[in-house]
């Protein structure tokens, strides 16, 4: 258009300069006569271009913007949006093009999602009986990364090493003086295990994987909780690619008792040798001088008379009280079980049947008589013997048969003959028994030395004309209840022992600032108070904490302690947290608890809602307890004040409500703990999107809020 | 009547021999498990005490075999050895010993047991 005005222009400066004067004055003679007609049709022609103008604007360009907008909506809210097709003929194909794509990116991701769901839903499940698996275990097991986080415990584990059911107990035995065990994820095996003690397994380790040893393990004893002696067994985990180590698992057997039993031998023995040398010493002085004076006066010769018949005495009764291990002198490391009788028997008959064929009838089936051997090599000797009797007897039917004999069971084979000659049995004693599965081979009469046990050959007193071989086997002096198992329900929260996200985390390092707040450890508290005057007089009378890590609530890892201010309780502060002085008096006092939470919200960012309150108290404590909490400190409140800025009530039930979370427990402090960190977990993504990604910026936000003006 | 002592041990045999003898008793001694069922079968003693540790044929054999023949049920058998684990007493007497004692023992125990083992045959027989 402009291109045109100007030639236009440009055709009539040239005219002007080709006509004459005259005639120049002419045509402007005539422009002016018509100028009215000629003004009108240049106004129309004006309105016929902006008119043209502004429809091209409306169908073509302004759609644009609106079309980014929306096409934006459908990338990042609603995937479902559709275009309307509206504007040019072009336009409108563009739309229906994009339609069409966002209808693909809909169904791609929908698509996605669900695949996504029913992964996890599966690894859930899987994880779901592992857990319920290792829970269980009655051996203690841990793994630890490379650093020494703890990826995974259960229930043994934790109680052989902090003596605790549950962490957090409140009537915790806590060890006099020294600190507290604690066993969480991603918590540091240092803590429990010293390290010099680890480095030097993972040393051994280290060098047996060089030497391309078939097994790498490493054994170590440490010490657990209430005096116990822990058996470690440590066996690495490698990572597939070259072989790297990724971790270290840790398998625990109590051995205390063991350890009694051989320590309790070895002295027995001691006491025996040394008793018998003294009393070994008077006989022999007293008898030789005997033999050599044989004139020596009657006196003389009455006393050593008295000496040698009171130290013989004394050496039996030294054997008797220390000896009388009787069948367990001997029975070394052999794990010996508790099992019913009839149980050994219907396995025996099982057996018998299946491998050679024989029958063995039982009789008297309702008998309750416990037995503890090892049934693997008992059966050994019972099946060897069930073989031998069929090939002598040439029968293929025995009966058995169960006695009380008071602390023996006989476990009688009986069968209608002779009873067996004793060359037979000796023959038999000396035959090798072997274990294919366990490669071991012992003689028969080994084995039943082992389990404290014997066998003889009978003729039968009540039915004339049957023998039968009798086993003594040793009666279990009490049933000891097995470990109590608790039912492995499958949890439909996963009970948190394990977090195997963390084994790349070395933990946290110097650049804790530098960290995501996603990929963090926290302890969320919160104190209960006889009032809020930290500065003049108030005292901690409550405190609940719980930890988060890699973004998940620890149900299980909590500390609640109830603590004894020393003070009375004034009404109104019980009206708020109900907790009256009874609750309190006799419970541990501050310079106790303290160190406690220290240690249990060790390596953390302590989380509170409204922390500056309680990290005063903390701080008005440090001289008394001498505890000093040097974690950072993040405070919901002001998290809160950052993510919503625009909204005055930041306490935690306003806060509660708009992030949807519900809060059980009020003015507890397990409860407000619990709430807190729960809110805490809801507002990390919404700090995330104000840009709030590491600990650092998280800090330098809290900072600049309002709230953070006021001080206690 | 006759006692017999079995024990392959002199330390033992000449104690308890002359105990016995001290008793009233007529004494044999047999110091293995052959000799042991000659001298039964020739003098059919009243008791018998038995060895287990023997050479050859051990005590738990002697007193197998005595048991098994009807002539010898009224012989009294006590065990007298070293193998003093409760599994091997209650083997010992399932055998059908009449006593098991285990050494070291005291001389009193010995005769009042010997005694009453013999005072009850007198009384069945009387």
């Amino acid at each position: 258009m402009v291109s045109q005005i100007v030639i236009a222009a440009g055709f009539v400066v040239w005219i002007k300069f080709q006509l004459t004067a005259a005639e120049v004055d002419f045509i402007t003679g005539l422009l002016w006569a018509y100028i009215g007609p000629l003004l009108v049709i240049a106004l129309l022609l004006l309105v016929v271009w902006v008119w043209s103008l502004e429809s091209v604007f409306r169908n073509y360009i302004r759609p644009v913007p609106k079309i980014t907008e929306k096409v934006n909506l459908i990338n990042t809210s609603n995937p479902a949006y559709r275009l309307p097709a509206a504007g040019g003929a072009e336009i409108r194909q563009l739309c229906e093009r994009i339609n069409e794509v966002a209808q693909r990116y809909e169904s791609l991701s929908q698509n996605l999602e669900e695949r996504v769901q029913q992964a996890r839903a599966d690894s859930e499940q899987e994880k779901n009986t592992l857990a319920a698996i290792v829970t269980e275990l009655t051996e203690g097991v841990l793994i630890c990364n490379p650093g020494g986080r703890i990826l995974l415990y259960n229930n043994r584990a934790r109680a052989l090493l902090t003596g605790s059911a549950a962490n957090g107990e409140e009537n915790r035995k806590s060890q006099p003086g020294g600190s507290d065990r604690y066993i969480g994820l991603g918590r540091s095996i240092f803590g429990i295990i010293d390290k010099n003690l680890l480095g030097h397994v993972l040393d051994q380790i280290t060098d047996k994987l060089h030497r391309k040893d078939p097994e790498p393990v490493a054994y170590f004893v440490t010490p657990g909780a209430d005096d116990r002696l822990l058996r470690v067994e440590a066996i690495p985990v490698l990572s597939a690619p070259g072989r790297q180590f990724s971790g270290l698992i840790l398998i625990l057997c109590d051995i205390t008792r063991q350890l009694e039993t051989d320590s309790d031998l070895n002295l027995a023995l001691q006491a025996v040798t040394r008793g018998f040398r003294a009393s070994l010493a008077g006989v022999r002085s007293a008898i030789e001088t005997i033999i050599e004076y044989p004139d020596m006066e009657l006196s003389q010769l009455e006393k050593l008379k008295a000496i040698i018949h009171r130290e013989s005495l004394s050496m039996g009764e030294l054997l008797e009280s220390n000896l009388n291990f009787d069948g367990q002198i001997g029975v070394s490391q052999w794990p010996l079980a508790t099992m019913s009788a009839q149980n050994l028997t219907d396995l025996l008959q099982a057996r018998a049947l299946e491998k050679f064929n024989v029958q063995i009838e039982t009789a008297d089936k309702d008998q309750t008589l416990w037995i503890k051997v090892d049934s693997y090599s008992l059966l050994l000797v019972l099946l060897f013997v069930v073989d031998k009797l069929k090939t002598l007897m040439g029968s293929a039917e025995l009966t058995c048969r169960l006695t009380d004999l008071d602390w023996y069971v006989g476990l009688d084979l009986m069968w209608p003959g002779t009873p067996m000659k004793i060359e037979t049995l000796r023959e038999w004693e000396q035959t090798p028994m072997v274990s294919e599965r366990e490669g071991w081979s012992l003689t028969l009469r080994e084995i039943l030395d082992h389990l404290g046990s014997d066998f003889g050959s009978y003729a039968s007193q009540r039915q004339p004309g049957t023998s039968y071989l009798r086993f003594f086997l040793p009666v279990a002096e009490d049933i000891e209840p097995r470990q109590s198992r608790s039912l492995a329900i499958l949890p439909e929260s996963r009970p948190e022992f394990y977090d195997f996200d963390l084994f790349g985390h070395a933990g946290p390092t110097a650049e804790l600032s530098e960290q995501l707040l996603t990929e963090l450890t926290y302890t969320v508290f919160d104190m209960e108070t006889t009032g809020l005057r930290p500065a003049e007089g108030d005292e901690i009378i409550s405190i609940g904490g719980i930890r988060i890590v890699n973004c998940r609530l620890l149900r299980d890892e909590r500390f609640e302690q109830l603590i004894d201010p020393l003070r009375s309780i004034p009404w109104e502060s019980v009206q708020i947290h109900g907790i009256h002085s009874e609750m309190v008096s006799g419970q541990p006092t501050i310079d106790t608890v303290l160190p406690r939470f220290q240690q249990f919200a060790e390596d953390t960012i302590l989380v509170a809602h409204n922390a500056a309150f309680d990290m005063r108290f903390l701080q008005l404590k440090e001289e008394k307890t001498g505890v000093r909490f040097t974690n950072p400190v993040l405070d919901t409140l002001l998290l809160s004040a950052i993510v919503h800025p625009a909204h005055e009530d930041h306490n935690l039930e306003a806060i509660a409500q708009r992030l949807g979370v519900r809060v059980l427990g009020r003015h507890t402090a397990m409860g407000d703990a619990v709430a807190t960190g729960e809110l805490f977990l809801k507002l990390l993504p919404l700090l995330a999107e104000k840009g709030i990604y590491r600990l650092q910026d998280a800090l330098e936000a809290s900072k600049q809020t309002y709230y953070a003006r006021m001080k206690f | 009547m006759p006692k017999e002592i079995v024990d392959d041990e002199p330390s033992i045999v000449v104690p308890i021999q002359f105990l016995m003898e001290q008793q009233g008793y007529d004494v044999l001694v047999a110091e293995n498990g052959e000799d042991a069922l000659d001298a039964i079968y020739k003098y059919k003693p009243d008791l018998i005490l038995l060895d287990i540790m023997l050479p050859r044929i051990d005590g738990y054999e002697v007193c197998e075999i005595v048991r098994l023949n009807p002539e010898y049920r009224d012989i009294k058998i006590i065990f007298l050895t070293a193998k003093g684990r409760e599994v091997e007493i209650a083997k010992g007497l399932a055998l059908g010993a009449n006593a098991y004692i285990t050494k070291p023992f005291s001389n009193t125990q010995l005769v009042a047991k010997v005694k009453e083992l013999l005072d009850n045959t007198n009384e069945d027989s009387g």
